[in-house]
């Protein structure tokens, strides 16, 4: 079973974060604001609903009444050497506040430069001049909006010569130095592991786990022996075994199902959910067992 | 290679391919399978799919009747000419319409759809209208304490939603009939006179409604700041109070300045 929300109190939106969340896409806001089915938490395309008007708005405000609400971006373009785009910061910061979004979470790429922007999670090289801007840019956002980010690991199908540390590496300097927290996608990590020869167990071993507040689950695809971060497909078993393996350290940390192309119905969302949810009560239930 | 080169190298070399890709490329390594071709293009075939998907759900109609692959060659025309400037992809592709009426001026084969533009401006204000913001109600009482002798500086406001059209094309008809799953063909004549319509948003939907050339022409001066004096003038003043019911016409000006 999937953790109970707290549907009975006054405010179920203001719950804490916990359990294993779904991504909720337009195709099945109606059915979640009708139904109210038993999801701990949501998880919003912040991008997708920074209009003020219309249906998406009034739609925003009651999935946030009912269930505890994060917003994940990418239009921050964090590691862009653009100034920071301050009304859509300032635009995310009204609506968080607003809607009691409990956290806002980014990606360490680029998005934009000279105010032209891809919609692709663009990687950079992981230097010694990404990392200062980057921490630069994170601390002035994190200022702005008074709390601390959450910031994820890109699936990435480039390499850099200019690279001078791993990305694990390069992800736990700038939480530390920057002082942000951490999204661990755990399918990045696999895609990245597939198609750069990242070493996982290099990367296990160096993840800051004390930062990590969330985590990702999200399904690939495989066109010519690439694998692609498409969120298309269910979770894969390589994929559940690394899951796995991160939930014995933080077993705790909330995690999310996303899935944007192809996107089945809510009941196949919620099904991989329970799938999470099990993993997670599993390890949980050997860590007490161990522990007493 | 700075932070700053490389990411615009990586960028504008999406946006418009082979103009600096060699260079781009240098700051690349091979890895297993992945040339370092192959992973400039995968961002690339990103790029166009998330383009190409978006224009699709915005210009439906413009996309059945010029066929997938045709627009898709568009799409990727259209990203090199006007690129994404904001960070909402959903309020991608406003200057579609005039890109068409471009094309179909100077290219042979789209020389038989001389209605295109217009087609795609319909589509382009019924998806604006769906993210428009929300209006006001009408402050009657407010307009009621306007001392009568500042009428004349009285203009209105429309709905943020509303916009006006006329045409000599059947829009409507073309744009129903290749939104929905017809699977006849149609042929459409054209009108004999102007088509006048507008489209706004009702109860959270994009919604069309025809005009008569009396209401399309008052609405047309009411968007333009016209005073109230001047659709006196007009004879156009009976229509305001359907418009205000009608949650097309949301508010008033004095002075063009303060709004209520």
């Amino acid at each position: 079973m999937l953790q109970q929300t707290q549907l009975a109190g006054t405010q179920p939106g203001s719950a804490p974060i916990s359990g294993v969340g779904l991504g909720l896409r337009s195709p099945h806001i109606n059915e979640v604001l009708t139904d109210l089915p038993n999801v701990p938490w949501f998880e919003l395309l912040a991008d997708n609903h920074m209009v003020e008007g219309g249906l998406i708005a009034a739609q925003l405000g009651k999935i946030a009444e009912h269930y505890p609400t994060t917003f994940h971006s990418v239009g921050l373009s964090l590691a862009s050497v653009d100034p920071l785009d301050m009304k859509y910061l300032g635009k995310l910061k009204k609506l968080m506040h607003h809607h009691g979004v409990k956290w806002l979470s980014e990606h360490c790429c680029f998005t934009s430069i000279g105010g032209f922007h891809s919609h692709d999670l663009l990687p950079i090289p992981y230097s010694e001049e990404s990392l200062r801007y980057m921490v630069q840019r994170i601390s002035q956002v994190q200022d702005f909006l008074g709390e601390q980010i959450l910031l994820e690991n890109v699936s990435s199908y480039m390499k850099f010569a200019q690279s001078t540390v791993s990305e694990v590496e390069f992800i736990t300097a700038v939480a530390e130095q920057s002082d942000c927290l951490l999204l661990i996608d755990v399918n990045n990590i696999y895609v990245n592991h597939i198609n750069l020869g990242t070493d996982i167990d290099d990367y296990l071993s160096k993840l800051p786990y004390e930062r990590i507040k969330e985590v990702h689950l999200a399904g690939f695809d495989e066109q010519e022996g690439v694998i692609l971060d498409a969120h298309n497909n269910p979770v894969a078993r390589p994929v559940w075994k690394l899951y796995e393996q991160l939930m014995q350290i933080i077993p705790d940390v909330p995690t999310l199902i996303e899935w944007d192309n192809d996107i089945p119905s809510l009941q196949t969302l919620m099904a991989e959910a329970e799938k999470a949810e099990l993993i997670k009560s599993s390890v949980m239930r050997e860590v007490s067992h161990v522990a007493s | 290679m700075s932070l700053a080169n490389v990411e615009n190298g990586f960028l504008y070399n999406l946006i418009q391919p082979k103009k600096d890709v060699v260079n781009f490329m240098s700051e690349l390594v091979e890895v297993g399978t992945l040339s370092v071709e192959k992973q400039f293009s995968i961002y690339q075939s990103n790029i166009n799919g998330a383009h190409q998907k978006v224009l699709g759900q915005v210009y439906p109609a413009c996309l059945t009747i010029l066929g997938g692959e045709y627009f898709n060659q568009l799409c990727f025309q259209y990203r090199c000419e006007y690129p994404s400037t904001q960070p909402d992809l959903n309020m991608y592709g406003e200057y579609f319409p005039s890109f068409l009426e471009k094309l179909v001026a100077t290219k042979k084969e789209l020389s038989d759809f001389i209605y295109l533009s217009e087609l795609a401006e319909l589509e382009w204000y019924w998806h604006k209208s769906y993210f428009a913001n929300n209006d006001p109600l009408f402050d009657f009482g407010k307009l009621a304490n306007i001392d009568i002798k500042n009428h004349e500086k009285l203009s209105f406001t429309l709905s943020f939603s509303i916009s006006l059209h006329a045409t000599k094309y059947p829009l409507i008809e073309l744009w129903n009939a290749n939104t929905n799953e017809f699977t006849e063909s149609k042929e459409f004549s054209m009108h004999d006179t102007e088509c006048y319509f507008c489209i706004f948003r009702e109860n959270y939907k994009p919604v069309i409604e025809i005009l008569s050339k009396k209401q399309h022409a008052c609405l047309s001066l009411i968007s333009s700041k016209a005073s109230l004096v001047e659709l006196s003038e007009s004879d156009l003043q009976n229509e305001l109070m359907s418009f205000i019911e009608k949650g097309w016409v949301t508010g008033f000006l004095l002075d063009n300045q303060t709004g209520c």
